[in-house]
């Protein structure tokens, strides 16, 4: 009896509040989403959606840490950028990271496209989860490049120029977005494209993730540590140059935009209709990817059996490399002037994406319709494991927490002595260490 | 072995190896330089993704090894590029200094824009002043790098080794100045021949 009456102790006042906690948020939407967390080491093409949503969050807290400074109007944005970089404490290093995630999201989101559309994962009935994808994926991108037009550099302000020239040539609605958006000038703009890139297209990605987002989500920890420590080096080692100041005054300079607008930018560049190159080319090139579940309906899951999704996806892959490309490459000429430099032919630009499509379609009709008859039906041969020792796994797990303590101990050391491109890669390093140790559990565990 | 990402490693490594090609070592555009960053990290990605790849669930099979050795192949050839495409014979270089001044004014250099020849291997300084009323450069295309923008009333002062052997242009690189008229012969002798330079 006395047992029973055993005051109860902190511990278990705590562990008590837990459950009181638990069961009552099992009542919110909270719970309706079940995180996975594999207990194998699993590919991460299968959650590659999930690591661009963690990018999305590294994302918001950079930027919400960045706007405590930011100040949006003509006069003082590029300044106020400036003061980010090189005065404000670990503004150099939010900035860095801010602008490299975009980069990683906007890579991720379109790997994980192309690993949807190769695997057919939407043919079991997600076909609202493809679509909502492709919004997504096109919203990140806009959402990108309406952030590097903040800065109101050279670059940006060529990027403003391509943007309001395609609204205004677009026919009926154009004008009208260009009187929501633009405004009566750069200050109007500034504003209006701050508020867009920070309140309105992030509320209109979380909705549209509540669509997007599958019931059961796998959460692999290890695999966000190794791709946030990644972000975390490379942002240290590839510190992006602030550009020079814009001012009206200082005369056209060849420049190119960033890498995932430079399609855009190759097809204005033929110098043909803006409206037709910069809003209908474009359009039609995310609505290829929109109706992949629509006209693919056949039943196998094979690559050979799905001779419109593979061309598809091949010619998209081609298509966007070679516009990107073709984007960054200006005649080096000085002797010609700014518009010859910069101008593309259109027959050989258009010349060689018809003949990409030719070649990927038909290279996937053959493809579906030989594959067959060429390969044998694979042998079942049982692959030779490797095989390590648990002592051993043990052992280099034991080695990497070890260093794990060192890595944290030394960033920690170079921010107090403000190294902070040494101590931001210590700490990514940290971060792709405790994927490893998590990994290496996870081999251990699972035999 | 994991095919699926095997193929995606493949992959991203060909397309790192000619963006850093393309960004660093082809010489086809400047601006190309600005993909070198997106590319190495392609290539990195692809480098760390391909181990993994073919380790998983056991010993990879030999067929696996041949995109490797085309990748190799391709790796050397592109990041070899330099020392594999034969440098332009070395120019000595004289130490002869020839000193030349410029006057730049609006779409015009010294008004005739006469011909400059100098001796090759020769150390050659270039003093511009600009009289015009408006920003102009200088730059021998294919010699010299290109000089900065200067404003009116500025002088500014490059010099540069007489490379090759050969007759090239000198211009003024601002946008469309070269099409009004600043453009002039000029030209690279061989050092023993006996030079004029106006």
């Amino acid at each position: 009896m006395s047992q029973e009456e055993k005051k109860p102790t902190l511990i278990d006042k705590v562990i008590e509040g837990y459950e009181w906690t638990i069961k009552r948020l099992e009542r919110t939407i909270l719970f309706g989403i079940r995180l996975v967390i594999p207990n194998k080491i699993v590919s991460p093409h299968g959650f590659l959606g999930m690591l661009t949503f963690i990018t999305f969050i590294v994302l918001g807290v950079t930027g919400v840490l960045l706007m405590f400074y930011y100040r949006p109007t003509l006069t003082d944005a590029y300044d106020s950028v400036k003061l980010i970089n090189d005065e404000i404490d670990f503004g150099m290093v939010i900035r860095n990271i801010h602008y490299h995630a975009s980069n990683l999201m906007i890579f991720l989101a379109v790997y994980h496209l192309f690993y949807q559309l190769f695997s057919s994962r939407y043919k079991i009935r997600n076909e609202l989860i493809w679509v909502t994808g492709v919004i997504l994926g096109t919203l990140t991108i806009v959402e990108a490049y309406i952030g590097y037009d903040l800065i109101m550099n050279i670059r940006a302000v060529l990027a403003i120029n391509i943007g309001a020239a395609l609204t205004y040539s677009t026919p009926f609605i154009g004008p009208l977005i260009a009187n929501v958006v633009i405004g009566t000038g750069f200050n109007d703009l500034i504003l209006r494209i701050y508020t867009l890139h920070v309140l309105l297209f992030p509320m209109i990605m979380i909705i549209l993730f509540t669509i997007h987002f599958p019931r059961n989500l796998v959460f692999d920890p290890g695999m966000v540590g190794i791709i946030i420590g990644s972000l975390f080096i490379t942002s240290a080692l590839f510190p992006v140059p602030l550009g020079d100041k814009y001012s009206p005054d200082v005369p056209a300079q060849v420049t190119v935009p960033e890498w995932y607008i430079n399609p855009l930018y190759a097809l204005l560049r033929t110098e043909l209709d803006k409206f037709l190159m910069g809003v209908l080319l474009p359009t039609l090139f995310i609505m290829m990817f929109m109706v992949v579940p629509f006209v693919d309906r056949s039943k196998g899951m094979k690559l050979s059996d799905r001779p419109i999704a593979l061309g598809i996806g091949v010619s998209g892959i081609l298509q966007s490399l070679v516009t990107t490309v073709w984007g960054f490459y200006v005649d080096p000429d000085p002797r010609k002037s700014y518009l010859e430099r910069i101008a593309i032919d259109p027959y050989l630009f258009f010349g060689v994406l018809i003949l990409i499509n030719i070649v990927s379609f038909g290279g996937a009709y053959l493809y579906s319709k030989y594959a067959k008859k060429i390969q044998p039906a694979p042998k079942r041969t049982r692959q030779e494991p490797i095989k390590i020792s648990q002592d051993t796994i043990e052992g280099i797990v034991y080695a990497m927490v070890i260093a794990e303590f060192f890595v944290v101990g030394v960033s920690l050391y170079m921010y107090l002595l403000g190294d902070l491109t040494f101590g931001l890669i210590a700490t990514g390093l940290s971060l792709i260490i405790f994927g490893f140790i998590s990994y290496g559990i996870r081999l251990i565990t699972s035999r | 072995m994991d095919r699926g990402m095997y193929l995606a490693s493949v992959f991203f490594i060909f397309i790192g190896l000619i963006g850093v090609w393309l960004g660093l070592f082809a010489d086809i555009s400047e601006t190309f330089y600005e993909m070198t960053g997106i590319a190495l990290v392609v290539l990195v990605l692809g480098i760390a993704m391909l181990p993994i790849a073919m380790f998983k669930g056991g010993k990879p099979p030999i067929e696996s090894v041949i995109p490797i050795i085309a990748l190799v192949v391709v790796g050397v050839f592109t990041i070899g590029w330099p020392y594999i495409v034969p440098a332009q014979e070395e120019v000595p270089i004289t130490g002869e200094k020839v000193s030349i001044y410029l006057i730049a004014g609006d779409y015009w250099f010294n008004e005739t824009n006469p011909d400059i020849i100098v001796p090759q291997g020769s150390i050659v300084e270039v003093t511009i002043e600009n009289q015009g009323a408006i920003v102009h450069s200088f730059q021998v295309f294919g010699v010299s790098p290109e000089s900065e923008w200067f404003g009116p009333g500025e002088t500014y002062t490059m010099s540069f080794v007489a490379g090759q052997v050969g007759e090239y242009e000198y211009l003024c690189t601002v946008p469309g100045h070269a099409e009004l008229g600043m453009i002039g012969r000029f030209i690279i002798v061989e050092s023993n021949q006996t030079t004029t330079t106006e």
